[in-house]
């Protein structure tokens, strides 16, 4: 009884788990669309989502943000353009990079996969090099390409979230049996691309996110603008580094561009001194259960 | 000890193993549609179809069966789930934001906001919210990777 009480002290989820359990619920509320094999049309799909979540999932009830704004881009239409422009500014102004970490389902399946047991590959510089090519994926095929090939590119041709939720999980169900016929080289390209992503989530932490997500690199933009994120009391830091070395994001301190604000430094502060604010708010000071025990470890 | 080592390298290993053979079946699928095709003289005929589908799984299967196995009996044995803190050699120099203070960010984030409720605002209007749900409730083949 005591083994299974320490083995459950151990793994229980901890809040941001069950935040980004209940956000990834909230974006994928049509569940019925996997049996059915359709996707969802009601009025919510007009609205953005923060995170990065394929419209064309059958549970998805909400509209992927980088999937509009190419659509947007490529089709030229204005109105969806301001649209979904505003909206992205909103989401970045009042919650940035949070969202990666709290929010995002391809977030949250990416930190499950890393969970598993096996040897993981430490943050370095070459990682930190690496997580510059999220910023050209950007560039290149959301804001280039699709308005020179008229169709999103990075949905077609890299996006590991459509791959996964739309095109697996729609022809998954016998409805949609007559689109094999329609499958041929994007689909193999893409489904080589979905399973090196998502290997490389079980030996790499986030490993789509800090090298090739768009939309991580389009938040990470008002890492020094958004408004909640984790903060450090300058007064009480110490610089000892311990939040650095925590840390298994790419960041050269905390609430950078590479930040997600997980919070993971906060109880790792020996002094404190970082807390998790909204403005002035404070929404999470270090766990005091948490500290002690690594102060024994 | 010795067993979570040796499931730790069994799950390695295993995880390797399906992510190869998930690659190696859509290549082969693909590469035999192809000569399927060519042998018809018909690009009508399917690269991919359910049955060829449904008999790559018949032999990913088993590897997926055994990944799972592995995984679960390693999640059982593992008893603590976070190691020591990795050594750090050399600190880079830590540097305080001082946002609350700065009038200039203070303005820039009034600015950008301003400007993201008008485009907002501006986009409905224009019948942005009409144009994302066309796009959003009707499937685009093409551009989740069936093509």
């Amino acid at each position: 009884m005591a083994d299974m009480k320490s083995w459950w002290h151990a793994h229980r989820p901890t809040t941001r788990r069950m935040v980004q359990l209940y956000a990834a619920l909230l974006q994928n509320a049509h569940l019925r669309g996997f049996a059915d094999g359709k996707i969802y049309d009601g009025p919510a799909k007009a609205a953005c989502v923060p995170g990065l979540n394929c419209y064309s999932c059958p549970a998805a009830v909400g509209a992927c943000p980088l999937g509009s704004l190419q659509s947007a881009i490529a089709t030229g239409k204005k109105g969806a353009l301001f649209y979904v422009i505003g909206a992205l500014l909103l989401f970045g102004l009042a919650l940035g990079r949070v969202i990666c970490g709290w929010l995002c389902p391809a977030g949250f399946v990416q930190e499950l996969l890393h969970r598993l047991p096996t040897p993981k590959l430490k943050k370095s510089k070459a990682t930190r090099a690496l997580s510059w090519l999220k910023y050209a994926v950007l560039a290149v095929f959301v804001l280039l390409l699709p308005p020179l090939l008229n169709a999103p590119a990075f949905c077609k041709f890299i996006c590991p979230a459509g791959t996964a939720e739309g095109a697996v999980s729609l022809l998954a169900n016998p409805v949609n049996e007559g689109w094999f016929a329609m499958l041929g080289a994007l689909f193999t390209n893409k489904f080589v691309i979905l399973t090196l992503v998502l290997t490389a989530c079980v030996f790499v932490y986030r490993s789509f996110c800090r090298f090739l997500c768009p939309l991580g690199a389009l938040y990470s933009l008002f890492a020094r603008l958004a408004l909640l994120g984790v903060r450090v009391d300058a007064h009480s830091c110490t610089n000892c580094g311990k939040c650095l070395r925590v840390c298994p994001m790419d960041i050269r301190r905390v609430g950078d561009r590479e930040c997600i604000h997980c919070g993971q430094c906060i109880d790792a502060c020996p002094e404190k001194a970082i807390t998790l604010k909204a403005g002035k708010l404070t929404l999470k000071g270090p766990d005091p259960a948490v500290a002690q025990r690594r102060k024994q470890a | 000890m010795k067993a979570r080592r040796a499931l730790t390298t069994a799950v390695t290993a295993l995880t390797a193993l399906l992510a190869l053979s998930l690659c190696a079946a859509v290549l082969i699928l693909y590469a035999d549609g192809l000569r399927r095709r060519a042998e018809a003289g018909s690009g009508l005929i399917p690269v991919f179809t359910r049955e060829n589908v449904g008999r790559a799984l018949l032999w990913i299967t088993p590897i997926f069966a055994l990944w799972l196995a592995a995984v679960v009996a390693a999640a059982v044995t593992r008893s603590r789930p976070q190691g020591s803190l990795p050594a750090l050699k050399r600190l880079p120099p830590m540097t305080h934001e001082r946002e609350q203070k700065d009038l200039a960010l203070f303005a820039l984030r009034m600015a950008l906001l301003s400007a993201a409720i008008v485009l907002a605002f501006y986009g409905i209007h224009s019948g942005g919210l009409r144009e994302v749900l066309a796009k959003a409730v009707n499937i685009c083949t093409e551009c989740i990777g069936l093509g």
